[in-house]
């Protein structure tokens, strides 16, 4: 049996996010990981080997995800810098300019070394009503577990007091989300049903490869097994010997 | 959208500036008004990449998009300038002419849609997507014939560190 590995959207961005300026290298906390996994996908990709895919969602949300960090960037920074003058004011529009060419041509790359495949659109509809289905259940439980999100209240708190109250939930929430993480976006819905529209009624093992607890929470990757037989891992996992397992010589 | 007029003279120009350049390699001369002409062209380019600098008309990303394109046009028109100087210094010409007329007659078709932004100071995402998408390739294209440089910047740097911030909170 061969095995199919599908690469999600943050291990596209945190793998395209990496530079060398005056031979220091910068970078993001996970850039090493999914590189050296994707390493793996460049290799397969020389040698002829059908091992490494994403999906057409995850490729247009690796951009997006980029294009909105950028522009939240800017916009942070946009009042102090629209007050120098013009020469700056290049100097700083020039390095945006570059920085998101320069992530959008690693990105390119990568992608270049990963198969994309057609699916039956109406198949991925019907996933995507059943994945929505069972992480509401999922939600709800956790909800009863862990309270809601400390957003979600709406009475008068002092400011305050209000931020305690959110740092002590985000760090709880932290932990809970190792066990599950809720609320899974539009993409990441769609990037799942896409990897099981694909691969229904596939004998191979199928693999998807993330940095989202979204896929790769205990909950999360238990419930994409049990529906679908698909593995979710982190690269970490992937490069801790697994891959050399899964992979043809 | 691309219906309705614009202020077509940088257009114009640069079109003009096509033929100049297609004159050129087929009858080898150049003239004081060409010269005139491609002064005139780089110097729109210039005034229009300093209004998009980090200007607060369009979403930031988009702004910065249209910056981008507009200075990879203005780049490469000026690549292409040195490297027709060096072409008739060296004596080759028209070769190095021909050498760059592909990339001139790219770099001027991005022109008409950049122009509609400036006039309207908006446009659809999609539109300023196409944009965008065309100006990578240009610049890809230049880089490669070495008519432009993709520069290193220092204070990248701290630029990284925030947008791994922001990927952050993207990702989760």
């Amino acid at each position: 049996m061969t095995c199919k590995i599908y690469v999600e959207t943050t291990v596209i961005v945190c793998s395209s996010l990496g530079v060398k300026i005056g031979g220091k290298q910068v970078k993001h906390d996970k850039y090493d990981t999914t590189y050296n996994f994707l390493l793996y996908a460049e290799r397969g990709y020389e040698k002829g080997t059908d091992s490494f895919y994403t999906t057409s969602t995850a490729v247009i949300e690796s951009q997006r995800v980029l294009e909105i960090a950028l522009n939240t960037m800017l916009e942070n920074q946009l009042p102090s810098l629209s007050r120098k003058n013009i020469q700056r004011r290049r100097q700083a529009a020039d390095t945006f300019y570059e920085l998101l060419n320069d992530c959008l041509d690693q990105m390119e790359i990568w992608v270049s070394y990963l198969k994309q495949e057609t699916f039956d659109s109406r198949k991925k509809d019907e996933m995507i009503n059943t994945l929505r289905e069972e992480f509401r259940k999922l939600d709800v439980d956790f909800r009863s577990e862990y309270g809601a999100e400390i957003d979600d209240f709406h009475f008068n708190l002092r400011r305050s007091v209000r931020g305690v109250a959110k740092a002590v939930r985000t760090i709880q929430h932290r932990e809970a989300y190792k066990t599950y993480k809720p609320k899974p976006g539009r993409a990441d819905i769609e990037i799942m049903a896409e990897v099981a529209a694909i691969n229904s009624g596939c004998p191979d093992d199928i693999y998807i490869v993330g940095e989202d607890g979204h896929f790769c929470a205990e909950k999360n990757r238990a419930l994409l097994e049990r529906l679908f037989k698909i593995k979710c891992r982190y690269s970490t996992e992937m490069l801790d010997g697994l891959i050399r397992s899964l992979l043809p010589s | 959208m691309c219906a309705s007029k614009i202020d077509d003279s940088v257009v114009l120009l640069a079109r003009a500036l096509r033929s100049d350049l297609a004159e050129f390699i087929s009858n080898k001369k150049i003239d004081e008004e060409k010269v005139q002409r491609y002064d005139a062209v780089l110097k729109i380019l210039e005034t229009r990449r300093n209004y998009w600098a980090l200007n607060r008309e369009l979403p930031p990303i988009d702004s910065i998009k249209i910056y981008g394109a507009y200075s990879t046009v203005y780049g490469t028109l000026c690549g292409v300038a040195h490297a027709l100087n060096e072409g008739i210094q060296r004596k080759e010409n028209p070769k190095a002419a021909k050498d760059v007329y592909s990339i001139v007659s790219s770099a001027i078709e991005l022109l008409p849609k950049l122009e509609i932004v400036h006039r309207d100071k908006q446009a659809p995402s999609q539109f300023i997507a196409d944009i965008f998408d065309s100006s990578r390739a240009l610049r890809k294209q230049a880089i490669s014939q070495q008519l432009i440089q993709a520069g290193e910047k220092p204070d990248r740097i701290e630029l990284i560190k925030e947008l791994r911030t922001e990927l952050e909170e993207q990702l989760s």
